[in-house]
Parts: structure tokens; sequence; C-alpha cells
């Protein structure tokens, strides 16, 4: 009855359009008060409590610092380098410009921890040169927005940080080694229709005129940004830092490439990194904080073993729970932002989890792709919103374009689902 | 994956947060900005000063961990206050972008007022763990100081957050439904 | 029929599961509670400190401000709240086992009780979570020196920092959930737990081959009630749960010392099969442990109470072998 009354409080607040974290603590605490009403306080000590004690948590202090790296690198003049560098490599024609598009996304995720960060770094400099070369506003977006998403799957991510507090079993370390396979396949997948698109509609026919940089000119300028996903990435395998430290590292180097070598960053614009990635953080931080709260009434009303039964006693079989999940958290994606869904549906997924005996890190895999092509499929993608800003053209005339790229990401999910090894072979390999 | 998109690129045209300040607008929050910077600078030189420390020296303050989660609170709650002043908190738009301007305003409203209600809720209740923490002389796992140092900001700095949801209702009430649909046009982006 | 104001059902806050003897008390207690009570207490157990998103330091004050009903919790976790039990962490005031008992069993253990009962829960029977033994990956340990600048994972707390600085180590402080990593990078050298846990989290795998069965310090559990919660049963329920309490303590600590107290220490062997090199020391070699040591524990003596420190060396000297 309470149980009942804790996710219609929550799903009636959340389509009201009040702010997730409190739709998830109002539940929550109404939940508590109901169920506890002969015990001090109704039991609503509980809530300061499971509010401190959510956000207390040393592991989550990567998150504001991935966050900072990706307003850095944003800012830095890495991204045009590594464009420039790529454009030297594959030189120009055709759809060679989204194939760019989503190389330097691809290796801008190898620095950054966050979609949206990417989005913005990598749509500044393409989007404008993709429209010089004649390619149309709404697809330059598209391709941006889902070149982007492999970010949160290409290490280092917040979203595996943030899977790993609510799932103990799964390390950073070894879910950030499990990301990067399905991560560089999403990435891959996601340059087959931008290239087809492209060439089956004529786009870009002005680019062949554009001139193609010098190859060592752009390598000597890019070699910063070559470097720096091999400083975060190696420096964590070889144990030189912890994830949280290699993040800060990334940000003092971030900054001196853009405040000594580029020169793109100055002084004064350091107020308004921080406080940016600071208030994004924040935005992130009270909602995991918020969600303990209903955590604890979802774990101490009891209604997560009755639900757990009745869906593996549904008849479905293990695949078929497995396709239901998917396809709820592909819906769930298209409204909700990727940290809600984890918050939400991991404490209620972890005991199916358990029961099918699931991978948990191949499973937190899973969810994050779910989560990245969540973050540019309409009509709520934070991805898309970046980069159609960017662009200066509406979401709703991306559609056509960007489902052909939410589909192919779909299928690299596929993959990953079918052969759990695109995940778990290199955590195994690296020994985590 | 953060759900709001950065700002400030310069290819991403005019901020709206640099935008000049109308009646509609939040004001003073320098200190909570301060603040967040701050306690952003703060992590970043105390983590990486950790990491020099400890290939450099081979010893490590041990203690730091206590305080960088300090510090991180302090970040989720002043960084939460602006966050609510510039109405930024993550939620749902697609259900409730939709009807008239009167019953879009009347939503935004209730939001405000709901976060305004749980953070009251938060204050008062942590009044009880910081009482707690105090007199039954509570010290910190880490360093071994009175917890209450720590969690004497919990209530204050959520009484900070209700006070600026409170200030973001207020707004909502006074403006106009012609004034909010073009204060929320700009938030949406440009549209060509 | 359970009588008015009885809960449907109570939360026990564990922090190990029941792969452990910790968690393997709690399942104990819980169900000698349902049997002598005729299932009028019925206990659900939420291992992993999950009722306040797994801190384990705020365990206390929220099983006396009734978030958690009852707990079997460490001295450890619960020093912030209590000082006197800082006293189980004083390094190597424990020779052997029998010591413990005597500490925990005897007057020192009532006194502790007290003091529990002051801080505003009702204790009613030790557990323990056992001798806490050190592991490095990079040779074995058998004096100080051997410790000198090995990044040591430690419980993050000033006495633990103490104790490892005093012996020359460099402690560090990190989540347990980062650490096993850190081990497997080499970016700690060493951690210091219970053998259960080590061989439950499979630690050898970790690089951590080298094993020094010193046990410098014992983690005993307490079983508690939240006051409200006791005051709301029947003097006869009380008893009961205290009685359950009590066999299921003796239980687990049973459970928590096979493999060390049989002839031979079978569960050296079974570490010794994994790889590991187990190093046991005389006790000679242990004594300079505790001299190196011995500022720490003269420095925490005041902090902890000087009466009580010396009722439980008293206590330890005159323990039956
Ligand atoms: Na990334
Ligand atoms: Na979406």
């Amino acid at each position: 009855m309470i149980a009942t009354l804790l996710f219609v409080a929550f799903l009636a607040l959340m389509f009201l359009g009040v702010p997730i974290g409190a739709a998830l603590g109002l539940a929550g605490a109404a939940a508590i008060a109901l169920a506890n009403a002969e015990t001090q306080w109704f039991g609503l000590l509980a809530v300061p409590q499971n509010f401190y004690a959510g956000l207390g948590k040393y592991p989550l202090l990567a998150i504001p610092m991935f966050v900072l790296v990706g307003s850095i690198f944003d800012r830095s003049g890495v991204a045009l380098r590594l464009v420039n560098f790529a454009i030297s490599i594959v030189g120009r024609g055709p759809g060679m410009l989204p194939l760019v598009a989503i190389c330097v996304a691809m290796f801008m995720g190898g620095i950054s921890g966050s979609g949206p960060a990417t989005a913005a770094a990598v749509g500044g400099v393409m989007i404008a040169a993709m429209s010089r070369a004649g390619y149309p506003a709404a697809f330059s977006a598209s391709v941006v927005a889902g070149a982007a998403a492999t970010d949160i799957l290409i290490p280092p991510s917040v979203a595996f940080i943030v899977y790993s507090v609510l799932v103990p079993g799964a390390s950073v370390p070894a879910l950030f080694a499990a990301g990067m396979f399905p991560g560089v396949l999403a990435g891959l997948a996601l340059i087959v229709p931008a290239v087809w698109l492209a060439r089956r509609h004529q786009m870009g026919q002005l680019e062949a005129a554009l001139s193609r940089p010098p190859f060592w000119r752009s390598l000597k300028d890019a070699a910063w940004g070559l470097a720096a996903p091999v400083l975060i990435l190696g420096g964590m395998r070889m144990g030189w830092f912890t994830p949280t430290e290699a993040a800060v590292v990334a940000v003092f180097y971030g900054l001196f490439v853009g405040m000594v070598v580029h020169r793109t960053i100055r002084l004064r614009d350091l107020f308004p990194i921080l406080r940016e990635a600071g208030e994004l953080s924040a935005v992130i931080l009270v909602v995991v904080s918020l969600a303990g709260i209903f955590a604890f009434s979802l774990s101490t009303l009891g209604v997560i073993d009755p639900v757990t039964r009745a869906i593996v006693a549904s008849g479905l079989g293990e695949r078929g729970v497995l396709a239901l999940i998917i396809v709820l958290l592909l819906v769930l994606g298209m409204f909700l932002d990727g940290i809600s869904i984890m918050l939400i549906f991991v404490p209620l997924m972890a005991p199916i989890m358990a029961h099918y005996q699931w991978d948990v890190v191949w499973f937190g895999v899973v969810l994050v792709l779910t989560i990245a092509i969540g973050q540019f499929t309409p009509p709520m993608a934070v991805n898309l919103m970046v980069a159609a800003k960017i662009a200066q053209v509406r979401m709703e005339a991306t559609t056509r374009w960007v489902i052909w790229l939410v589909l192919a990401m779909c299928v690299a999910m596929l993959a990953v689902v079918v052969w759990p090894q695109i995940a778990l072979w290199l955590p195994q390999r690296l020994g985590y | 994956m953060p759900s709001h998109p950065p700002t400030g690129s310069p290819e991403q045209g005019p901020d709206r947060r640099a935008a000049p300040a109308t009646d509609d607008a939040p004001r003073f929050l320098r200190l909570e900005d301060w603040l967040t910077v701050a306690a952003m600078a703060l992590l970043a030189l105390i983590t990486f000063a950790n990491v020099i420390v400890r290939y450099f020296s081979n010893s490590s303050f041990a203690w730091t961990e206590e305080l960088s989660i300090f510090l991180m609170i302090v970040l989720a709650l002043v960084g939460g206050a602006s966050a609510v002043a510039r109405d930024q908190h993550i939620r749902i738009e697609f259900f409730c972008a939709a009807g008239s301007a009167a019953r879009r305003r009347r939503l935004a409203q209730l939001g405000a007022l709901l976060v305004a209600l749980l953070f009251a809720l938060i204050a008062v209740l942590s009044v009880r763990v910081v009482w707690d923490d105090y007199r039954f002389e509570e010290t910190s796992p880490g360093i071994g100081v009175p917890q209450w140092w720590y969690s004497v900001w919990l209530p204050i700095l959520s009484l900070l957050i209700a006070a600026r949801a409170v200030g973001l209702l207020v707004r909502r009430t006074r403006q106009s439904d012609a004034r909010y649909l073009a204060a929320d046009a700009r938030e949406e982006g440009p549209r060509p | 029929q359970a009588p008015a104001g009885y809960k449907s059902e109570y939360r026990m806050s564990l922090v190990l599961g029941t792969a452990f003897p910790w968690g393997k008390g709690g399942e104990i207690w819980a169900s000698k509670v349902r049997e002598k009570t005729s299932g009028r207490i019925n206990i659900k157990l939420y291992p992993g400190v999950s009722l306040i998103q797994g801190d384990q330091t705020r365990e206390f004050s929220a099983l006396r401000q009734g978030v958690i009903d009852m707990a079997i919790g460490s001295t450890i976790n619960w020093s912030p709240q209590v000082k006197a039990l800082n006293l189980f962490s004083l390094p190597f005031l424990f020779p052997d086992y029998a010591a413990v008992d005597a500490v925990t069993q005897g007057e020192v253990g009532k006194s502790i009780f007290q003091t529990l009962e002051k801080a505003g829960v009702v204790p009613l029977a030790w557990g323990e979570n056992g001798y806490r033994e050190i592991s490095n990956s990079k040779h074995p340990i058998k004096s100080p020196a051997d410790l000198k600048g090995l990044k040591i994972r430690v419980v993050g707390s000033p006495l633990f920092l103490d104790t490892f600085t005093a012996l020359g180590a460099n402690p560090t402080q990190m989540s347990w959930a980062d650490a096993q990593p850190a081990m497997a990078s080499g970016a700690v050298d060493g951690q210091e737990n219970p053998v259960s846990v080590y061989t439950a989290a499979k630690l050898h795998t970790v690089a951590q081959k080298y094993v020094t069965m010193w046990g410098y310090i014992n983690d005993p559990l307490v079983f508690v009630v939240n006051k409200e919660v006791w005051n709301s049963w029947t003097p006869a329920d009380r008893e009961a749960v205290r009685q359950a309490a009590i066999e299921a303590g003796k239980e687990e600590i049973a459970i928590a010392r096979k493999g060390m107290v049989e002839p031979g220490k079978p569960l050296l062997k079974d570490l010794a099969a994994n790889g590991v090199q187990v190093t046991e020391l005389s006790a000679a070699e242990r004594d300079a442990f505790a001299k190196a040591t011995r500022p720490v524990f003269d420095k925490w003596k005041g902090q902890i109470g000087a009466n009580l420190v010396d009722a439980a060396e008293k206590a330890i000297a005159a323990r039956k072998q």
C-alpha cells in the first residue's frame, strides 16, 4: 500500500515537472513517515541521515572533477587541433567531416567524463566547419550529439562512477576498462549511417574545395591533446593515481594546455569555468543524495523482493527479462536523464542481476549504453540539446537524421548483449 | 553525464546567464557562486597536492579524505542553491511543457514550492542530527574533531536552498504569463 | 499474534553479509529471536550498512535515532561516538583470544556496556570480527623495520593513523572499493583486516602475497537494540532477545575463530595453499612491534580513560590460559 504510494507520488511529481531529486526525496520521506508512524519523529531522521550518507562517499568526488575536466577541455582548444589533425589524415571528400567529428568525439571521450561537455567541445568546432562544407546544420548536430554519447562509455566516465557507487561489486577500474571496446564499437557503428546519409543526400559538396591541413604541423599542434588520454588512462592503469586523482591530474594538464600552450583560457576565465562545473556537479550530486532517501524507503518497504520474484516467475525467461529491461531502459532514456535512471533502477535490478547471475560489470556497460542512446534520443536528449543550440536549429529538425544514428547504436548495444566478451575481455585481461 | 548543457562556449551564442538582469532574474548569487568556486578549487588543489606529495615525499595526508568529502557536501548544497535560483535542476519538462502559459507557470510554482518544502524539512530534521552530534560529543571518524563542526552546515545550507526556492516561487508568482513564456523561450535556446 | 506497539519487521544493520562470521551471527540472532518469541519479533537483515547508504561511521547515530532498530556493530566503527570502544584498537593490547574474553566477558565488558547504555542504546552481547592481520605485496613483515615506507591502506581513524605512523609505515586512507584496485595496481602496498575478509575478498589475487599474523588489534562486535524498540517489548520478549543475542554471540565467536584455535591452525594452511607466505611471530618479535607503538598506546590511554585501560590490562594479566 505504502509502496504503491511511494511510486505513484514519485511518478506524479516527476510528470508535473518537479525537479527529480525533490520528487525522489519527497516521495521517499512521505513513505518513511507513513511506514514508521510509531517510531520517534515518524522515523524521519532517516531523511537527513541518508541525505548526508548518500553524499559522503569519497568515490563520488570523481564526479565534480571529471565534470571540471570536461569544462576545461571544452575551452582548451584541443578539439580544434584534433579536428585539423584528423582531416590531415583522412583528407577531404564527401562524408569525411562526419567521420572526423565522430572520431574526434571518441578521442575527447578518453579525456572527458560527460557527454554534453564533449558535445559542446566537438560541436563548437565541427558544426561550423561542416556548415562551411555544405552539410545541413540539423545533420551536423545529430552526428555530434550521437558521437558525444560514446563519451560516457569510453573511460573516464561519470556514469560508471555512479554505477560503481550503487553496485559495490563493480569497481571503477573494471568498469572503465569494460567500457572501452563497447564505446569504440558504438562510435564505429555511428560512422556507417553518418557517412551513408552524407553520400546519399550529397551533403558536403563544398568540402573537396577546402584546403587539407599539412600532416606534420597538425600532428605537432595536436600533440598536447593526443597525449591527454594517454596520461589519464595510462596513469590509472599504471597505478600512479586513483580515478579521482586521474581527474584532477587531467584538470591541471588541461589548464596548462589551455592557459600556457594554446592560450585559449585566460586567468579570468577560471571563475566561470569553476562556477559552471561546480553548479553542474551540484545538480548531479543533489539527485544522488536525495535518491538515498528514496532508496531507503524502497529497501525498508520490502517491495524489491516481491517484484523480483514476480518478474522471475513471470515465465519470460532470462532472455525475455533482459529484453524487457533493455526496452524499458530505452523508453525511459527518451524522457529521463541517465543519472536518475541509474539511481532509481539499479536498486530495483540488483536482485534480478543476482538471480540470473549476470556479470555486474557487463550489466553496467549495457545500462550505460542504453543511457548513452538516451542522451541523443528525442524528446529529452541532453547532447542533442547542446548540439542543436550550437547549430541554431530546433531539436525537432534533427529527428529525421538522428533516428538512423539511434538505430546504429542500438545494434552496437545488441552486440554487447549477445557477446559480453566485447565488454569483459579487457578488464579480465588487465586483471580487474 | 550532467544533464544540463555546459554554457559559455563562444560558439554557443549569447549565454542567457550573462543576459542583463531583469526583475525576474535571481539576484545576489555572489555568495553561492564564490563558495562553489572556492569548493571546486580547493577540492582540485587538495587532491592534486595529495598526488604530488605521495609521489615525491613517500608520505600522504590521510586526513584530507574527510575534508574533501566535507567540501563536496558544501559544493552540492551551495551549488544546489544557486541551481535552484537559476532553475537548473534536472526535471522532465516534456509533459508539463504543454498547455496554457498559466498552467505551465502554476506547475513551475508547484515545483519551487515543493523544493522549498523538502529542504525546509531536511533543515529541521538535521538540527536533531547536529544536536545529537553535539550532546553525545561525537568525533569525526578521520581527523577526530567534533562532528558537529561538519554537520552544523547541513541545516544552514539546506535552509539556504529552501530560501532560494522560495525566491524562485516569488519570482514565478510575480511574473506575468507573457514574461514567464519569454524567459522560458530564452532557456530553450535560439530558434531560427 | 504480536502485542500492540510491535512492528511487523525490525531492521538489523550489519557491515558484512552472511558469507562472513559477522553476517552469520546476524542470521543466527534473527532466527533465534523468531523462535524464542514465537514469531512476535521478526527481523530483516541489512548487510553493507545499507540502511544508511553504506556509511559505517554513522551507523551508531542512526541506531540511536531509530533509523536502525538493532545492529551487530564493530567497536572500530562506533568509536567516533563511544570513545571507550577505542580500547580494542589499542595496538598489541590483546596477546591471545583468552585475553579478549577476559576483557569482554568480565568487568571491563560490563563497564563498556554501561557506557553504551549512557550513549543511548541497549547492548546485549559480544561477538567478534576477529584479529586484524597485516598483508602486503612486497616482502614478509617480521619487524617494524620491514614496515618502513610501505603504503598501507587503513581504516580512516586517528588511532590507526597514529599506530601505523609510529611503525614507520605510510598509512593511506581510502574506501574499501578504491582499495582493491589500488592493491592490484600497486598504488598501495598493503592492508590490515581479519583473515576472513582477506580470504573472502581473495586478496591474494591482488598481489597481497605476504600475510603476517601479528594480531595487533582485535575487533569485537556488539549486539545492540535501539532503546525505544527495547522498551516497546514485553519483559519476557526482552529476555528472549537478550538470550538469543548471548547464544548467537557465542556461536558467532566460534565461527570467527574457526581454523585458528584448532591444533596446527588449519586456516593458515588454507592461506598457504593459495601461494600466500604466512609469517607467524615469536613472542619476542611481537614485543618489538608493541614497543614501537607504546607511545601511541600511552597517548590514547588518556583519551580512552586510564582507569578502563588499567582494568583491561589487569584482567588480561589475570586471564586463565
Ligand atoms: Na569519457
Ligand atoms: Na533521451
